[in-house]
């Protein structure tokens, strides 16, 4: 499988209703292992990422920071656990999609998460 | 030529890095600047229940599905056409070649081979011209 | 002294944006028409081009990254992809225009038509690129192109009345039988060739093949702050031998002959051959910034070993695009298609890449993890987001503007 199946990938919960789309995925190094998946975030937005941003915060410069924070507002932090399965698409150049676990109620935002990170 | 900046940083047993920031389209360079490719799109192996980032994939393959709907499609068609042979797969730099996650990616480039397109150029075109191994400066 | 002349590379990359053959032709143009009405707008976006050649000129030294490497890099491979297709072209039609300005130096000192002289102008170019050292090129072409001080001294020479003159630039009028869109189409046109993608393009990857360091920030700053305004200056100049020697006389402004006319009149024979070496050097200089542009943006795009630096072996992918955009420039000129009007069009497709080019720069200069203690202070921040607005009003406008007005008519 390939980060491009993953990211924007349509996110649906157990009862296949529409989350939102990943945003991102979270990587943590392991060392010899290599890179773990952590994590995806997931953007509930109807179309796009932002644009030159991505989810980690920016405070600088205020106008742009902005229109970031804005952006991802409503993002949410799902964990690896939380995903049942990932199916990619048979065609080139369409996004996968991926299963959770649990509802989109039950997932945390990712400004929680970012205040556990740091 | 070479690139220069602060020291590339060695990766960090519990580091986190963010795939679309720190990851993909990232240039990678040699330990000692040269550019070599992006990284275009990450492998991804399932082991032991969990997902790991496996190698670096590089090239129009790789490339070719991050550019989604027809524009990608129409890559992929031309790049199979260009290449005689192989099985489409694209060119993987393992991670364990990747030595440190900074404004670039730095890898061990000891005998790498991704540059199909470059051999070609130079062995056709540039080669061919006189003084192409004078380094102008 | 080794530090002052190091400015060198910012001269020679204004000069691509201030006197390269369109804008030599379009300053004269407007001086001609305006006189000295839209002196504001260049000294406009001299400021923003000041400012942002700065911020792209710290990344590159702090980080080691080129400007068109973090374009694909935080807008994505396919706003990326969007952004090298636009630029790409501006470059190129640019390049065409170019190769034909040096043959149409020639043409006025030789009597031999320019057509003639184009495909002599691109094999010489690509000969410099490929055999001369970077810093010996940047040195030559920029300080020949300073030639064109010869502008200021005619209109020194002049003698204008300097109250009235002041008087005309700081409350700029459009003159009364002078449709007012033609104006703002000419303004939006003046702004948009100051602050071109590949002069950021060319500079922070000039600075990278100069070998800038951390260290290297005064030598930055110096390019910045000294080397664009000479470069804006020599717009300034011709703009103003215009507005003192052809607006008085009803010169409508088409070719070459008529933009160093105000040299012949001010200083006679002698100031005609410096204005004709100036235009050769400047165009010259901007057909190398354009030729290498070209191969900046795709390589960096794609991650491809890249610069003039090493030798061409070690770049082959690079060197095959230079020499593709010298042959494809060349081709297109030979086509016999005006190469002011191929300037003009340009603009179209500038329209897009500028705010795709501006946005990435001022996201990367303030983000820690590339800039350390180096990211932009508030000033820099300041600037950098009212020239961003700037450049994206100027991007909207720009395309109704020239299909209302037909390109200035």
């Amino acid at each position: 499988m390939r980060l491009a199946d993953l990211i924007g990938a349509l996110v649906l919960d157990p009862e296949e209703r529409r989350v939102g789309r990943v945003s991102d995925v979270r990587l943590v190094d392991e060392g010899p292992a290599g890179l773990r998946v952590d994590g995806l975030v997931v953007s509930p937005r109807l179309r796009g990422q932002l644009l030159a941003y991505d989810h980690r915060p920016v405070e600088r410069p205020w106008l742009l920071a902005y229109f970031a924070r804005r952006g991802s507002a409503r993002a949410l932090w799902v964990p690896w656990d939380d995903v049942a399965g990932v199916r990619p698409d048979e065609r080139t150049g369409e996004p996968g999609t991926v299963r959770l676990t649990r509802g989109a109620g039950e997932l945390g935002p990712l400004a929680e998460a970012y205040r556990s990170w740091s | 030529m070479t690139t220069h900046g602060p020291d590339p940083h060695e990766r960090v047993q519990g580091h986190a890095y963010s795939a679309r920031f720190h990851l993909l389209d990232r240039q990678v360079v040699a330990g000692d600047g040269t550019p070599i490719c992006k990284v275009d799109d990450l492998e991804l192996t399932g082991r032991d229940g969990r997902l790991y980032a496996t190698a670096v994939l590089v090239g129009p393959a790789a490339l070719a599905p991050r550019l989604r709907g027809r524009l990608g499609r129409l890559v992929a068609a031309a790049h199979r056409r260009l290449v005689v042979g192989g099985d489409g797969a694209p060119p993987r730099i393992p991670l364990e070649r990747v030595r440190g996650i900074g404004a670039a990616v730095t890898v061990d480039a000891r005998d790498l081979r991704v540059h199909a397109l470059e051999d070609w150029c130079r062995d056709n075109v540039v080669g061919r011209l006189p003084g192409a191994r004078h380094a102008a400066g | 002294m080794k530090r002052l002349l190091a400015v060198t590379l910012g001269i020679l990359t204004a000069i691509g944006g201030f006197v390269d053959i369109g804008d030599l032709v379009a300053s004269s143009l407007v001086g001609a028409r305006y006189g000295f009405a839209l002196v504001w707008m260049l000294l406009l976006g001299l400021v923003g081009i000041c400012v942002y050649a700065e911020m792209a000129g710290r990344v590159a030294a702090v980080s080691g990254r080129p400007t068109f490497d973090l374009v694909r890099e935080r807008l994505g491979p396919r706003v990326g992809l969007a952004n090298l297709t636009a630029s790409l072209l501006v470059t190129l039609l640019t390049l065409a225009a170019e190769l034909a300005g040096v043959a149409l130096a020639v043409e006025l000192v030789s009597a031999v038509p320019y057509l003639l002289w184009v495909p002599a102008a691109g094999l010489l170019v690509w000969l410099v690129i490929w055999r001369v050292r970077f810093e010996t090129m940047e040195r030559i072409f920029g300080l020949l192109g300073l030639v064109l001080i010869v502008f200021i001294v005619a209109v020194w020479r002049l003698s204008p009345d300097w109250g009235d003159v002041l008087h005309q630039v700081t409350a700029p009028k459009v003159p009364a039988d002078e449709p007012v869109p033609t104006y703002l189409y000419y303004a939006i046109a003046l702004f948009s060739s100051a602050m071109t993608p590949y002069e950021v393009f060319f500079f922070s990857s000039g600075g990278i093949e100069e070998r800038w360091k951390a260290t290297d920030l005064a030598t930055v700053r110096i390019n910045a702050f000294i080397g664009f305004p000479l470069g804006g200056l020599l717009a300034l100049a011709i703009m103003s031998a215009a507005a003192l020697v052809l607006n008085p006389a009803g010169v409508s402004v088409d070719h070459l002959s008529q933009v160093v006319l105000p040299t012949s009149v001010a200083l006679g024979k002698f100031g005609l051959g410096l204005a004709l070496l100036g235009v050769f050097a400047a165009t010259f200089g901007a057909a190398l910034e354009t030729a290498l542009s070209s191969g900046y943006t795709v390589a960096q795009y794609f991650g491809w070993t890249w610069g003039k630096s090493a030798a061409p072996r070690r770049a082959a992918r690079f060197h095959v695009v230079v020499l593709v955009a010298l042959l494809a420039g060349t081709a297109l000129i030979l086509t016999g298609l005006d190469p002011v009007k191929v300037t003009e069009y340009s603009l179209i497709f500038a329209a897009v890449a500028l705010p795709l080019t501006y946005l990435p720069i001022l996201v990367v200069a303030n983000d820690r993890e590339y800039m350390g203690e180096r990211a932009n202070g508030r000033l820099a921040n300041v600037m950098g987001t009212v020239y961003l607005v700037i450049v994206l009003l100027a991007a909207v406008a720009a395309l109704p503007l020239m299909f209302a007005t037909k390109a200035g008519q």
